[in-house]
């Protein structure tokens, strides 16, 4: 443990000393290239890129502790949401937002996985254990489908826990459900990467900078060789099949393309040759939690922080996640206590994992505060959702959902309030707004019925 | 029934001569593959005999009459067409339904009372596809009318989907679609370790496989996210390298000549840790050599300059003058590279310094003496040479080029062999000339040999060909079609290994059919007596009794003082053991319920209070449960453990997982909308307030099932170890069922599943393990396997193997069906 403390220390240092690209220049020619308008910066520059990220915690929140008395900006901090009250200037609690999507309609038991399979795409998931899933396109996944071409990474997707610790998920619905927030088509989930080490090889592996231009090159010439081979495999196989299983073979294809496109865009990181060299690797997964979490939050700001995506993911815990919260001394499995059945003890408890996750949410807040970028902060780039598709455990209500957007999207969202709306207005809607703020014009995604008002 | 494989089959003869000189040797190798016997038509009257009787299977009525099992297929299944509609289902038409549809002048002309049996129903099968329909889409009851809850929704629609569906066994065989799926995390680690003879063990940072129907080797629910492939494009490069010695991944060996290991004549001394020749001398250094090497002498030096000529430095080998240099700067250290032929055998490098100059009167002080300066001597040989190609190269690479123009037909050979054991089957057209082009590509760019094979390597490794399962469609009309020998090669291999096949299972597809019946049990019967199928009863075992978990639980080390992961994982090795004992003993399946045996390592032993201790925790021994408590896998502390909390047992889990594993009959989920208890705090036991939730009745219908069932073994805590008192509070360990059945602790429940639910266990087992050995979900039509198969158990007296030949002769596992599009 105290190893990995080190190491992740060592790294932090690393990150503020190296990284002084203000209004990375790097872009600034990419964003040309891809025909992208070329903002004036402040400095003179160009306006940093817009980040989002979607923080997702598990089983639902205590409400009474986290939704504030009153609304607008004189609000008063809630005990969950004191745990990141530094920062009050910098977010907003966003009340009254609903997920139709996570709801049974018709469909029984599995809110559970209904709510994470839900959270991104508001969509209803088909109710299936396999056969034939069938979800929506994610709102991370439909913005790297649109952006996700200028950064070396189309997205990042990030978690504590792996899928398919347990061969039954949650009541008829496959594991795909439960462990998935991002999904780039109906039926392809994104698995996330759960070691912090891998997250930063993602990051940083197959830009070799010992070697010469050339030899480099060449190199990436053979891999692309590789690539266009099997590339060719995959499409004389596809031509025979039938069109569920071609399916399967454009996420292969797919694959292939991302791989490609990254191999192509590898030297855009090489303005940042000095970022990466004092960057330390972190060692993998370590034992504690809490490390574990900070580590690979620490992987989302470096991305953002080196452009080398601009949009992520990240799993506090899988759906109906049951582990206990040892180092705050919860022993009881945290669904296990959401169904608190109004007991006042377990209430306590849940609001205690609550404030442990807030706490680490506290931690992310402050590193991407921490970081200068153009006349803001990192933080003032990005859009930062955290929260849940439950809000509470035991009625497993998907509506009034607890969700923080934290960031000022790069200036175009008025922070500090607690904004509440009409109930019933779709979760959805926030995501159009978001979308828009990354310069995707969509009106519409999921069930949404408009933008969200009032953000500004 | 002849099959002709695919591609020339006659080259590919000669090629699979050729991998056994680098495969194989795991079988030979493999630690502790004592060979088992396993016993073959056991009793060929008793197969005649089922095979003549009747072949549908008329559903027993359940003994327990549990109305929800309609829930499961398995129920809805075999109804008689003539069978009449089941009870809990005509009550729901006429509660909530018949207000409409049940009488003279029915809303929309549909009376629903008129169907009274199954044959009514199917025979106007339009008209009950829309009520189906409409139930599930829960546009019907309308508002207005009696509510429908989602418990009796789903009910309702699953007894008339199977009502409707209901297939004839007698008319064809149902073999189903299979998704193109590809290999999971641990398929992929086993394939390359045995077509490698390489652990690669990376493979556990694969992102986790999604599970559906409770396994992870699902081809419909295994997908591959854009993270997997460059993990496996990474993967496929560490490999390569790790497999093929490539000159480019050599590092140089470089050889630090020790200065105080020189010998010394004339003007030199060492005493600032560098050769310092202040005069005219020599410095010698002998080295033995095992090989002959190309080797560069690499000087670090600086000559103190004085006089007209810069200072001058002489290298030999032997007597032989290698060069002489001049050394210009004065300030800085610079390098001086010798190259050299270093025969083999000991030799002498010598340093000489050929132009000493002094002169005590030089105006300038600086410019009076002339000296040279050696910091340090290195010798490089190319690491190449020195370096014996490893056992895992030469395997691999078996066809070694002597020159440049053989390279072309040695890469193809390799190749050739290569494709067609990683691929599963005979090549290709232009598969190895494709390949070949990539080898030419980097060869010709400079590339090594052995490096650009490394290349081709990778592209076969990262070939869809390789990473998934492929099979060839069958007919477009819809007509089954037999699996061709390799692809039935393949499919056999990872259920029964887990692995890619071998060069004998290869060879068998190739020689003969492997849809014949004598070849194809010839060849299980082979492939079962391998350890490798070790994997098929741990990996099915692990994932059917759900005892992943085990490796992430965390029981309150608080109430569980020392409850460690080794402890779970001895838990988890133990239920791998005794399901491998059955199996290798070929023993009934009804044992995995009822044996007296298990295994445990001494800390185990300890953790359950058994006599019978082995000597230490690396040796689990199998040991006789006689006189205790335990005995089957109900009182394994695995299953105990998995199926709790972190601080307390949860009858509810432990009923559940012996409903949903052992019986088939998976309870429905709880009515989200239904928790009035919620409203106020439940007091008392664990068991009061279970007895209190159980009031509601409509938490009791599922609940009346599943705690008696998980009460029975509350003797056993959330890890496992025996007790008589919970918290102070004598444990009542008694449990009756809503048919009657009464039992006290876990052998009386033990002994009324053996004896009440034998056909429930049989077939929940089989139909796992059909979802494991096909990789998909089963349907309506599996049914018929299904009940051929348990079919077969009851006449072999439940033997494990008749559970495998049974799996691998049905029509799913055999044969291929285009899936229709809805």
């Amino acid at each position: 443990m105290i190893r990995n403390n080190i190491s992740r220390r060592t790294m932090l240092r690393g990150l503020g000393a190296a990284i002084a690209l203000p209004c990375l220049e790097a872009m600034s020619t990419n964003r040309l290239a891809y025909g992208m308008p070329r903002v004036p910066c402040v400095s003179g520059n160009v306006a940093p890129p817009v980040r989002m990220a979607f923080l997702y915690v598990p089983n639902g929140i205590h409400m009474p502790d986290w939704t504030p008395k009153t609304a607008g900006a004189d609000y008063e901090l809630s005990p969950i949401l004191k745990e990141f009250g530094n920062f009050k200037s910098d977010f907003n609690v966003l009340s009254g937002l609903t997920l139709n999507g996570a709801r049974a309609l018709g469909d029984g038991g599995g809110d559970h996985a209904r709510s994470v399979a839900a959270f991104l795409t508001g969509s209803h998931p088909r109710k299936t254990d396999g056969a034939d899933i069938l979800n929506g396109v994610s709102v991370d996944q439909l913005a790297a489908e649109k952006i996700g071409h200028a950064t070396r990474l189309a997205s990042l997707e990030l978690g504590t826990e792996s899928s398919s610790q347990s061969g039954q998920c949650d009541s008829g619905y496959s594991c795909a459900y439960v462990s998935n927030l991002s999904w780039r088509t109906p039926t392809s989930p994104v698995a996330k990467e759960v070691d912090p080490a891998m997250a930063f090889d993602r990051l940083f592996s197959g830009t070799d900078l010992s070697l010469a231009p050339a030899e480099r090159e060449r190199r990436n010439r053979i891999r692309k060789s590789i690539l266009d081979h099997v590339a060719e495999d995959a499409r004389s196989l596809h031509r025979a099949l039938g069109a569920n299983d071609q399916r399967k073979l454009d996420e292969y294809l797919h694959g292939i393309r991302e791989i490609e496109q990254r191999i192509s865009r590898a030297d855009k990181l090489s303005h940042g040759d000095s970022v990466t060299k004092d960057l330390a690797r972190p060692e993998g997964v370590p034992r504690e939690y809490t490390e574990h979490v900070k580590l690979l939050l620490d992987m989302l700001v470096l991305a953002f922080q080196t452009d080398s995506t601009r949009i992520s993911t990240f799993m506090f815990a899988n759906a109906g996640s049951n582990r206990s919260y040892r180092e705050i001394d919860i022993a009881e499995g945290h669904h296990e206590l959401s169904h608190h059945g109004n007991s006042a003890k377990k209430q306590e408890h849940i609001s205690q994992i609550n404030r442990h996750h807030a706490r680490l949410f506290n931690y992310f807040l402050e590193k991407m505060k921490s970081i200068r970028e153009g006349d803001g902060t990192l933080l003032d780039n990005s859009m930062i959702v955290y929260g849940c598709g439950i809000s509470d455990g035991n009625q497993h209500n998907h509506d009034d959902l607890p969700i923080i957007l934290a960031g000022r999207g790069g200036g175009s969202i008025t922070t500090g309030r607690h904004l509440k709306f009409d109930n019933e207005t779709p979760l959805t809607n926030l995501y159009v707004s978001m979308l828009n703020r990354m310069g995707i014009p969509e009106k519409q995604f999921g069930d949404s019925t408009g933008a969200l008002a009032n953000i500004e | 029934m002849s099959r002709s494989p695919t591609g020339d089959s006659e080259s590919l003869a000669t090629i699979l001569q050729e991998p056994v000189r680098f495969q194989d040797i795991i079988d030979e190798k493999s630690p502790g593959g004592s060979p088992v016997t396993v016993p073959l038509f056991r009793n060929p009257q008793a197969m005649l005999l089922l095979l003549t009787r009747a072949i549908r299977r008329i559903n027993p009525t359940a003994i327990w009459s549990i109305a929800y099992s309609i829930v499961f297929l398995s129920s809805a299944f075999g109804q008689e067409t003539s069978g009449g509609i089941e009870p809990r289902v005509a009550q729901i038409l006429s509660d909530k339904c018949f207000n409409c549809h049940g009488h003279e002048e029915p809303e929309a002309g549909l009376d629903l009372k008129h169907f009274t049996s199954i044959k009514a129903i199917r025979d106007e099968s339009q008209i009950w596809n829309k009520v189906l329909r409409r139930v599930t889409k829960g546009s019907m009851p309308p508002e207005e009318a009696p509510e429908l809850n989602d418990y009796e929704r789903a009910f309702l629609a699953k007894w008339i989907d199977g009502a409707l569906h209901d297939i004839n066994c007698t008319d064809a065989a149902f073999p189903g679609h299979m998704t193109i799926r590809r290999l999971n995390r641990l398929e992929y680690q086993n394939s390359v370790r045995d077509l490698l003879l390489l652990d690669y063990t990376p493979a556990a940072s694969f992102p986790g496989d999604d599970s559906g129907y409770g396994f992870d080797n699902i081809g419909d629910v295994l997908s591959l996210p854009p993270v997997l492939m460059e993990k496996y494009l990474d993967a496929a490069e560490k490999i390569s390298r790790q497999v093929i010695q490539a000159p480019e991944d050599l590092v140089p060996a470089e050889t630090l000549l020790e200065i105080n290991q020189w010998k010394l004549k004339g003007g030199i001394n060492t005493n600032s840790g560098s050769l310092t020749f202040y005069s005219q001398g020599k410095a010698a250094f002998t080295i033995t050599n095992d090989s002959a090497d190309d080797a560069i002498v690499r000087i670090k030096a600086v000559g103190e300059q004085a006089g007209d000529e810069p200072v001058k430095m002489s290298v030999f080998l032997d007597k032989r003058k290698l060069g002489q240099y001049k050394l210009k700067n004065h300030e800085q250290y610079e390098t001086v590279d010798v190259k050299l032929r270093l025969p083999k055998g000991s030799h002498t490098i010598r340093i000489t310094f050929d132009n000493d100059f002094y002169n005590e009167q030089a105006p300038d002080k600086k410019n009076r003496d002339r000296n040279l300066i050696v910091q340090s001597v290195t010798l490089v040989r190319s690491a190449i040479s020195g370096v014996q190609p490893s056992e895992m190269h030469k395997n691999f690479i078996f066809v070694v080029p002597k020159k440049r123009a053989e390279e072309e037909a040695a890469a193809n050979k390799l190749l050739s062999v290569w494709t067609s054991r990683f691929f599963r089957r005979p090549n290709g057209d232009n598969e190895v000339d494709r390949l070949l082009k990539i080898f030419t590509e980097a060869r010709t760019g400079g590339d090594s040999f052995e490096r650009s094979m490394q290349y081709a390597l990778q592209a076969i490794l990262i070939s869809p060909k390789f990473l998934y399962k492929v099979e060839r469609p069958a007919p477009a009309d819809g007509t089954p079609r037999d699996l061709t020998s390799f692809e039935l090669a393949t499919s056999l291999s990872y259920f029964l290994w887990c692995t890619t096949p071998d060069a004998d299972l290869l060879q068998t597809a190739l020689k003969k059919d492997l849809q014949d019946e004598a070849v194809l049990r010839a060849e299980v019967k082979r492939m079962l007596s391998l350890s490798k199928s070790d994997q098929l009863v741990e990996n099915f075992a692990v994932q059917w009794l759900q005892l992943r978990p085990l490796a992430t639980i965390q029981p309150d080390p608080v109430r569980f003082v020392g409850v460690d992961q080794p402890l779970l994982s001895d838990m988890r090795r133990e239920t791998e053991l005794f399901c491998r004992e059955i199996m290798r003993r070929d023993q009934s399946v009804l044992q995995l319920l009822s044996a007296d045996f298990t295994f445990v390592n001494r800390r185990l032993a300890e953790h359950y209070g058994l006599s019978n201790k082995p000597k230490d925790n690396e040796t689990f021994l199998r040991v006789s449960l006689v006189g205790t408590e335990r005995g089957g896998l109900l009182t394994q502390g695995s299953i105990l453990a998995v199926t709790s909390n972190p601080t307390r047992t949860s009858p509810v889990k432990r009923g559940k997982w012996i409903l949903e594993n052992l019986l088939g009959e998976p309870p429905p989920p709880p009515l989200p909308d239904v928790m009035p208890l919620e409203q106020q705090e439940l007091t008392g036991s664990l068991r009061e307030k279970m007895e209190q939730h159980r009031r509601d009745p409509s938490c009791a219908q599922c609940h009346d099932l599943m705690d008696p069932l998980g009460f029975a073994l509350e003797n056993f805590d959330a890890i496992g170890r025996w007790r008589t008192k919970d918290s102070g509070i004598d444990v009542n360990a008694s449990g009756k069922l809503p048919s009657g059945e009464v039992f006290t602790g876990a052998a009386e429940l033990r002994n009324v599943l053996l004896e009440k639910k034998k056909d429930e266990f049989v077939r929940c087992v089989t139909e796992k393990m059909m979802i494991y050995a096909l990789g998909r979900g089963l349907r309506y039509e599996d049914q018929c396997a299904v009940n051929e198969i348990t079919r077969r158990l009851e006449a072999n007296d439940y033997r494990f193997s008749e559970l495998i030949f049974g799996i691998v002769e049905s029509p799913p596992f055999r044969k291929r069906q285009l899936k229709l599009e809805k």
